[in-house]
C-alpha cells in the first residue's frame, strides 16, 4: 500500500507547504508565482485569477470574458427554480446573505441541474470522442449506445432539459463565443453531431451543460477543472432571490396553509402502550 | 437544421406538496396555523409524552416504531458516532468556525458539509450502503476471489482511503484499531444484523490486502441493517455526527484567536512558484 507513513506524517506535523502562494509579512503575497499586488489586482479579471489558482495557468482575457458570460447567462433571477429557492427561503426565514448565497449555490451541486451535472457532462463528452476517434464509433453508434446503458431512455448528459426543449443559453453562449473569436474544436463538433441527431429523432437540442462541457474540453480543461472553475455559477440568481425576498413581510414567499401540504401517510391511529418495549 | 427555440414541456406538476410523515390540522379561524399534529398517524402530544427519543427518531425516518433488537441497534449508532475525532476535517472545521468567530448558527451546516465527504464521510456511508446491498447476498470470500485481480490493479491511494470497497481502507498508512473495536461492539449482540456480519467477514478477507474497518464503513452495514436506502447514509451520518461537531465549535466559540494553532511563517512553504 502506497501511501504516507508516520514518519512522513511526523515530517508533515506543524509544516504546511503549499505550491499555489501565500502570504509573506512584509514582503509579498504571492500566486502561482505572481506578485499578487503589483502583477494580478487591477492586471487580470477575477476569472482570470480563479483559473490561474485551479490550473496554475493565467489565461487569456477572452477566455475570462467568456467565462463572465457564462456565468451571467446561467443564473436567473428567478426564484422558482431549485437553487435560487433557497436563496427566496434563506430570505423568509432571515437568513444572512451568507447563507442563502452558500447554500443556494450548494444546491446546485444537483445530477439534474447545475454545476453538479458540469463533471459528469466533460467525462461522458471526452469518453465519446475517445470512442469516436479511437475506436472509430459513428455518432448514430454513440447515441445508440448511450441509450441503451439507460435503458432506452433518451437521458444523455449535455442534452435536453427539464422544463422546456431548446436552450436559449447555448445560441447566447456560441454567439459570445463566435465574437471572441473562439472556433468550434472536436469536442463542440461531435456536440453538435450529437445534437443534430438527437433534434431529427426526438427534437431534443444540446443544454447549457453540454454547450459548456464541449467548450471547456476543446480547451484541454479535465472535469475536475471544469467542476472547480464553475462552483459558484449560479450564485448570481441566488442572491437576486434571496434579495427579492428580503424585502417582503415573514412568511410571504409562496405561503401554505396547512391542508396545502397534502398528508399520504397513515390514518390516525392509537400508540401502543410504551411502558412496555416491543418485541 | 437544429432549432434551439425554446418551448415549454408543460410537464404535469403536482398542485401541493406531499408527506406521509407529518400531518398539521389547521385552527379554525387561521387556516396557515396548527391546532394539532400527527407524526406518521401517531398523536405528537402523545409521542411527546409517552416515546423517548430513539423511538421518535425511528418512528420519524421509518415510519414504525422500533421493536427492542431496532432500538438497541439504533441507540448503540447513535451514541458510539456521536462524534467524530477531535482531528477529523469536520471537526477542525467546527473549531476553526467557532474559533474565527464565524456566526453560531453556521457552525453545525459548514461542518457538516464538510462531514459529507468521499473520505471518512457521508457520501463514502453512501456509496458503502450500494456496495453492501449490492453485494451482500454473495459470500464475503467469494467476493473477494471474484475481485483479486480488480483489487491487484487498483489505485492503491484510493484503495487505502477506502474509495475503492467503499467504507473498507487505512487511516495514517495503517488498519485503523479503533475502528476495529467500534465494529466489535455491534458484532455478536442479539441485536447485531446480517448486512454487519457480512461485512465482518468482509474485513477478515480483506487482511491480505492490509485493508479494514473504516468507521464509515460500521455506520453503513448499521444503517443497511436498519432498513434505511443507500441514499439515506449521507445526511444520516452528518446527523449522526452533528452534536459532536457543533459540540467542538461552540466549546472554540468564545477562544481568543491565539489559543488555536497558526502555521508560523517559518513553518509556511511556498514551493514550486
Amino acid at each position: 500500500m502506497s501511501t504516507l507513513k508516520v514518519e512522513d506524517y511526523d515530517r508533515l506535523r506543524g509544516k504546511l507547504p503549499n505550491r499555489t502562494g501565500g502570504w509573506v509579512p512584509g514582503t509579498a503575497v504571492y500566486c502561482r508565482g505572481y506578485d499578487m499586488m503589483d502583477d494580478l489586482v487591477g492586471q487580470v479579471d477575477f476569472f482570470q485569477s480563479l483559473v490561474l489558482n485551479i490550473t496554475g495557468q493565467l489565461p487569456e482575457d477572452r477566455f475570462a470574458k467568456w467565462l463572465h458570460a457564462a456565468h451571467i447567462c446561467v443564473s436567473w433571477p428567478d426564484p422558482r427554480i431549485w437553487c435560487n429557492q433557497i436563496g427566496a427561503y434563506a430570505a423568509m426565514a432571515r437568513a444572512t446573505v451568507n447563507a442563502a448565497s452558500s447554500f443556494g449555490n450548494l444546491a446546485a451541486d444537483s445530477v439534474m441541474y447545475g454545476q453538479g451535472t458540469l463533471p459528469i457532462g466533460t467525462r461522458l463528452i471526452q469518453r465519446f470522442y475517445s470512442q469516436h476517434i479511437n475506436e472509430r464509433k459513428s455518432v448514430e453508434e454513440i447515441v445508440d449506445q448511450e441509450i441503451e446503458r439507460k435503458g432506452g431512455k433518451v437521458n444523455i448528459m449535455g442534452f435536453a432539459r427539464p422544463l422546456a426543449s431548446g436552450d436559449e443559453r447555448v445560441v447566447a453562449m456560441r454567439r459570445t463565443a463566435k465574437n471572441l473569436a473562439f472556433q468550434d474544436g472536436p469536442h463542440m463538433q461531435l456536440a453538435l453531431a450529437i445534437e443534430e441527431l438527437l433534434y431529427d429523432r426526438y427534437s431534443e437540442t444540446m443544454n447549457f451543460t453540454g454547450y459548456l462541457c464541449a467548450f471547456m474540453s476543446d480547451l484541454g480543461y479535465s472535469a475536475e477543472q471544469v467542476h472547480r472553475i464553475f462552483a459558484l455559477i449560479v450564485v448570481n440568481g441566488v442572491t437576486a432571490s434571496f434579495c427579492e425576498e428580503a424585502k417582503k413581510p415573514a412568511d410571504s414567499f409562496l405561503p401554505l396553509r396547512c391542508d396545502d401540504v397534502e398528508y399520504t401517510g397513515p390514518a390516525k391511529r392509537a400508540l401502543p402502550d410504551m411502558s412496555h418495549e416491543k418485541s | 437544421m437544429v432549432n434551439r427555440s425554446v418551448k415549454s414541456r408543460k410537464e404535469p406538476f403536482s398542485k401541493k406538496a406531499s408527506t406521509s410523515i407529518w400531518k398539521e390540522d389547521a385552527d379554525e379561524s387561521n387556516p396557515y396555523l396548527v391546532s394539532k399534529t400527527h407524526l406518521r398517524g401517531y398523536s405528537f402530544d402523545e409521542i411527546t409524552e409517552q416515546c423517548d427519543f430513539i423511538d421518535t427518531f425511528y418512528l420519524l425516518f421509518l415510519g414504525d416504531l422500533p421493536n427492542k433488537n431496532q432500538k438497541q441497534l439504533l441507540q448503540l449508532l447513535l451514541t458510539t458516532f456521536i462524534s467524530p475525532s477531535p482531528r477529523h476535517p469536520a471537526s477542525r472545521s467546527a473549531m476553526s468556525l467557532g474559533g474565527g468567530k464565524t456566526f453560531p448558527q453556521h457552525i453545525l451546516p459548514a461542518s457538516l458539509g464538510i462531514a459529507g465527504g468521499e473520505y471518512l464521510g457521508g457520501r463514502q456511508v453512501q456509496l458503502c450502503m450500494h456496495f453492501i446491498q449490492n453485494n451482500y447476498q454473495t459470500l464475503p470470500k467469494k467476493w473477494l476471489e471474484e475481485q483479486q485481480a480488480t483489487l491487484a490493479l487498483a489505485d492503491k491511494l484510493l484503495l487505502a482511503e477506502g474509495r475503492i470497497i467503499y467504507g473498507f481502507g487505512q487511516q495514517y498508512g495503517d488498519v485503523d484499531p479503533y475502528a476495529t473495536r467500534l465494529a466489535n461492539k455491534f458484532l455478536g449482540k442479539s441485536f447485531s444484523g446480517p448486512h454487519l456480519t457480512w461485512c465482518a467477514e468482509l474485513v477478515d478477507g480483506l487482511k491480505l490486502y492490509d485493508i479494514g474497518w473504516l468507521q464509515t464503513g460500521i455506520v453503513a452495514a448499521v444503517l443497511c441493517d436498519l432498513g434505511f436506502p443507500a441514499y439515506a447514509g449521507a445526511g444520516l451520518f452528518q446527523l449522526i455526527q452533528a452534536p459532536g461537531l457543533l459540540a467542538h465549535g461552540l466549546e472554540a466559540y468564545p477562544k481568543s484567536r491565539t489559543e488555536f494553532p497558526f502555521v508560523s511563517d517559518e513553518d509556511y512553504h511556498i514551493v514550486d512558484t
